[in-house]
């Protein structure tokens, strides 16, 4: 299999997996980089190479060992990275919006974010399952389950807003 | 048909029901008002989750993802040799033995030919040696103990492949060094070239480089040499040791505030123990 054709198919999926499970960009180029990194060591069928990606991510996640390394303060006096300009209140409500989600997503079990989170990638419930290590028939019911949660913190957030 | 319970209509919204399952589930919805109202209520909450989902869509750096993947998967794959090469073996014993014997042999023939001004076999002799020193500098590491320097002045050979490049990010790049000690040094050197990078030599095992958009940390450098290169042209750069920072470029400014060895206008040397 083309390494570029797998890369640009599946690299912003995991990117996108890991930033929202930690909410951390860094963590989630460090953790899909490393994943693609084991990936081309490993002789994998096509169609096992998505959950096997997923898999490593989740893991390399669960076992923080590549935030414990991780600086988050930036190097006094260096220049800050220059960032798109927004409008001052779009900014603002934006930040409040991610912060928001942010929040309730930490507020759900692991495992919860983890089923939501690969649902929201498009993964069937039977690769849900051997990811997550779950019988695949009970995936309907935990997701609906955690949508629930969500939904409901989610809902109170936005009262107390 | 009894209710059809959450995960069935959760599997459905998903597209995981299908064939006659799918068709008598379809049928016991347009019957069952209960089981409707949880379908709509499964279906909003769907809807909730992904347009808030919506809102944390980062940018990966694709390029520069790429090119780490690939970079790191070469240096994991012929670096490692290369930085810790195998000791012993009979053909490298015997190559070293003899490499060592007969720049013996010239060594002694030079200093006689020293002594007898306009020999003609002066010439060859002298270049005899000059060859021999350069065989023994080039050759491994294990081959050719160095002798005892002071701490100060040693210097070690930057082996290619342990290290990797930096694709700036919006015209900058960070270089964060962790766990540098001893007695080790830091170059930092300005060159002509698109892309930043960091080369360690050939004592740095247990380096690890890990790397995020124009950002490249360099872990357990221990008293190894490491190398820091960046584009003269690049808009700004740091370098960080052990959480002093050691060097910042604002464009043609570079404003040094770590220990130097020596400096050029082109290269920093630095002091990265104690």
């Amino acid at each position: 299999v083309d390494f570029n054709a797998l890369f640009e198919s599946l690299y912003p999926s995991v990117y996108r997996y890991v930033l929202r499970l930690t909410g951390d960009a860094d963590v989630a180029e460090d953790v899909a980089q490393e994943a693609f990194v084991r990936l081309l060591r490993q002789t994998l069928p096509e169609d096992e190479v998505r959950p096997w990606l997923f898999t490593v991510a989740t893991n390399l996640v669960r076992d923080g060992a590549r935030k414990t390394e991780r600086r988050v303060r930036l190097l006094a006096g260096a220049p800050p990275l220059v960032t798109r300009p927004m409008p001052a209140d779009e900014q603002v409500e934006q930040k409040e919006s991610v912060s928001a989600v942010r929040i309730v997503l930490d507020q759900l079990p692991e495992r919860d974010r983890q089923l939501l989170l690969m649902r929201e990638e498009g993964f069937k419930y039977e690769e849900i399952a051997r990811v997550i290590g779950v019988a695949p028939a009970s995936v309907g019911t935990l997701i609906a389950r955690a949508l629930r949660k969500f939904t409901a913190l989610y809902e109170a957030k936005e009262v107390n807003r | 048909m009894n209710h059809a319970g959450d995960g069935l209509l959760q599997a459905y919204i998903d597209g995981e029901v299908t064939g006659e399952a799918e068709a008598a589930l379809v049928a016991h919805i347009g019957t069952c008002a209960t089981c409707g109202q949880e379908l709509d209520e499964l279906r909003s909450a769907a809807e909730m989750f992904h347009g808030a989902m919506a809102l944390m869509i980062g940018t990966p750096a694709l390029e520069a993802a790429r090119t780490g993947i690939l970079r790191a998967s070469r240096t994991h794959d012929t670096a490692i040799p290369s930085i810790a090469p195998k000791r012993g073996g009979i053909g490298r014993f015997a190559a070293g033995s003899l490499a060592r014997a007969a720049a013996l042999v010239l060594l002694v023939a030079g200093g006689a030919a020293a002594i007898i001004p306009g020999s003609p076999l002066r010439r060859w002799i002298t270049q005899g040696i000059d060859r021999a020193g350069a065989a023994l500098s080039s050759a491994p590491p294990e081959a050719t103990p160095l002798p005892p320097v002071e701490p100060a002045t040693v210097e070690r050979e930057l082996v290619p492949g342990a290290g990797m490049f930096i694709a700036p990010v919006n015209d900058q790049v960070r270089v964060f060094v962790y766990a540098a000690g001893g007695e080790g040094r830091l170059t930092v050197r300005l060159v002509d070239a698109s892309m930043a990078s960091v080369q360690t030599d050939s004592s740095a095992r247990n380096v690890t480089f890990r790397r995020s958009a124009g950002r490249m940390d360099i872990l357990n450098l221990g008293t190894s040499h490491a190398e820091i290169r960046l584009p003269r042209t690049l808009g700004a750069a740091s370098v960080e040791v052990n959480g002093t920072p050691y060097l910042i470029k604002d464009g043609d400014q570079v404003r040094v505030t770590g220990p130097t060895v020596r400096r050029t206008s082109d290269e920093i040397v630095f002091r990265t123990g104690s």
